[in-house]
């Protein structure tokens, strides 16, 4: 280990110790600042202060982390993609066996059925190997979601567009999001005939950020696509016309990406 | 046939009739437009970036400005995301003060729609009474919480101030007077010669269309698709009340006129049914000082004035969102805009564009 690395590593764990020392802090606060609330003005304002100053170390010595994903798992029921053999819609008695070792068992999902059939018909698709899970949001309304490598994004979209079972014709919402380990195309999309939602997660490499573009198959995914690009920095291949939306052309950067840094000619 | 040379036209930013910053690069041919290329972000204040360094209330009145034509819903978005994420209980009379809130901001919108359209079109008089009834929901909200405009009114559990004495009241007689009203409005506008003649038959499109490009809200409907988030994906207590969805026939800029109208027709009879039912009680729900959501992802939409507003928050349990998305429905709306004036003539491009009912702080975030 070098000199370097040493200093580094002390510097962790000292700013840890004081991380937990700031939450204790600020959990003490936050019942000050209950208690204080009857009493004079002067007490409550050195509360706040305290507890703003508290807030700003628990920042500093704390670094916010991505969320972690494998939650997901634990708090639903999925059938396994790559471990489950397909025409095996029995996926459902599978995972729930594996339930009671939870804190709080959930009954399974209403969702639950519809999806375990449709990811079965999902599973004839070509390339669906690279169905990495498919599982039910419960704190979003039960909605199904699908977790797909960026490679099959562009077959499973001309699908879930254009097949009877699914026409998904509307896209609600088109969003992006930062990992750090790696990126992520978000998509909801609504069935009117089917009156379905559906979820689809694409992960995309960060360092190598590419992913076809869908904007043929929905109009909407159009400058949706555009916006993700100049903020997010994905690249879409095939987009007809990928150029920054939001911000100049000569920006330096995709500020939606959490290692973005300002570039400033002046520094 | 006169030979014409083809002409790159360059229409805003500063431009009145783009209602904000939008530009817009129009090849014509002579009167006929070949081709428009909006570009939009002259107003972008990255709301998203920042919002990844507030705290969930602190977050609020960044989305006021938005849609600053209807900040009351923008407020309910992002508390209504956290609220889910979180799985908090909201007590009653929050929810219906967030009713009939969000309902008056959507007929003070569509009264900013009416008046601003008619006036991109030249009839001056309209904008008048348009804007004295809307003065009046703005003292309303003035009254209840301290703000015109931009107003971070509601709180994730509930909302920020009760309703003063004798506010409900004075929301009453402004509702029944405004039901009257819109006979005047009826009367001024619907018949008037010159604007029939202006909006019939111009920036239709099919069903079809509509749904490709995610429009919503009056946008969609007057395809003939009765979707709206406050009955199909009911949020609050929408479920509770009687209201109908209005859709258009012909789907031309007159339709949208007349749905617009009717939708505050509706809105109205909604807020009525809410002064009906509103009982005192408690405006803040059990929320802890410091919001801490759990980790999770959520997406919910809301029904805005201009269409669906959602809110895709992503929360890696602490007091900030990890990432938080704005679903713009401007943004989504103006999208079909260059299909539309393709062919049109150059004298239809604000009455087209004034169609679409766009806020460019909505569109830039």
């Amino acid at each position: 280990m070098s000199d370097q690395e040493k200093e580094l590593t002390q510097e962790t764990k000292a700013t840890n110790i004081m991380g937990e020392e700031a939450v204790k802090n600020e959990e003490a606060s936050e019942e000050q600042g209950v208690q204080t609330l009857s009493n004079t003005t002067s007490q409550q304002m050195n509360a706040e202060a305290v507890k703003l100053a508290n807030e700003e170390q628990g920042i500093k010595s704390s670094p916010n982390t991505p969320p972690k994903q494998e939650s997901r798992e634990n708090a639903v029921t999925k059938p396994q993609a790559a471990s489950v053999p397909p025409k095996k819609p029995a996926a459902t008695p599978r995972p729930a066996a594996k339930k009671p070792a939870e804190e709080k068992p959930l009954e399974p999902s209403r969702k639950q059925p519809w999806l375990d059939k449709f990811v079965v018909k999902l599973k004839e698709l070509e390339g669906s190997e690279h169905l990495e899970d498919a599982f039910i949001n419960r704190a979003n309304n039960d909605l199904p979601t699908l977790v797909v490598k960026s490679e099959w994004w562009r077959t499973l979209a001309l699908h879930l567009r254009n097949h009877p079972d699914c026409q998904f014709h509307y896209v609600q919402n088109f969003s992006s999001v930062d990992y750090e380990t790696h990126l992520e195309v978000v998509v909801h999309l609504f069935s009117f005939p089917h009156k379905e939602r559906l979820g689809v997660l694409v992960k995309v490499d960060r360092a190598e950020a590419k992913v076809d573009s869908v904007a043929d198959i929905w109009d909407a995914a159009n400058w949706n696509e555009r916006e993700a690009y100049d903020l997010m920095g994905i690249i879409f291949e095939g987009h007809p016309d990928l150029r920054r939306i939001m911000l100049t052309d000569q920006w330096i950067g995709h500020p939606l990406r959490k290692d973005y840094v300002p570039y400033d000619e002046g520094v | 046939m006169l030979r014409t040379e083809e002409m790159l036209l360059n229409m805003g930013p500063q431009h009145p009739s783009t209602h904000g910053v939008l530009r817009l690069v129009i090849k014509i041919d002579g009167e006929i437009i070949r081709e428009v290329d909006p570009v939009v972000g002259y107003l972008h204040r990255g709301t998203e970036k920042l919002a990844e360094d507030l705290t969930y209330t602190q977050i609020i009145p960044y989305t006021d400005r938005l849609d600053y034509v209807s900040a009351m819903t923008n407020n309910y978005a992002v508390v209504h995301a956290t609220e889910k994420l979180m799985g908090l209980e909201v007590p009653e009379r929050a929810e219906y003060l967030r009713m009939i809130t969000m309902e008056l901001n959507r007929v003070a919108s569509h009264l900013v729609w009416v008046g601003t359209y008619l006036l991109d079109l030249g009839a001056m008089s309209p904008f008048l009474y348009c804007f004295q009834d809307r003065e009046t929901i703005l003292n309303l909200f003035n009254e209840l919480c301290g703000a015109r405009l931009t107003y971070n009114y509601m709180r994730v559990g509930g909302v920020k101030w009760d309703a003063p004495e004798g506010w409900l009241q004075k929301v009453e007689e402004f509702v029944l007077y405004m039901q009257k009203e819109l006979a005047t409005y009826h009367d001024l506008i619907s018949g008037n010669d010159i604007f029939l003649q202006r909006t019939r038959g111009i920036g239709i499109y099919t069903k079809e269309q509509a749904l490709s490009y995610a429009l919503s809200g009056s946008n969609l409907r007057v395809t003939g698709v009765p979707w709206d988030l406050r009955q199909h994906q009911s949020y609050s207590l929408y479920h509770q009340f009687q209201f109908e969805i209005p859709t258009g026939e012909t789907g031309d800029v007159l339709d949208k006129y007349h749905l617009r109208m009717q939708e505050i027709e509706e809105s109205l009879k909604i807020v009525k049914q809410v002064l009906d039912v509103i009982k005192e009680g408690p405006i803040m729900g059990k929320v802890p000082k410091v919001l801490r959501v759990p980790e999770g992802e959520v997406y919910t939409g809301v029904e805005s004035p201009r269409g669906e507003l959602g809110c895709h928050i992503v929360s890696n349990g602490k007091n900030k969102p990890w990432r938080l998305k704005f679903r713009r429905p401007s943004f989504y709306n103006l999208q079909i805009l260059p299909e539309l004036l393709k062919g049109e003539n150059i004298s239809n491009l604000v009455a087209i564009l004034g169609g679409i009912d766009i806020i460019l702080g909505e569109v830039d975030g």
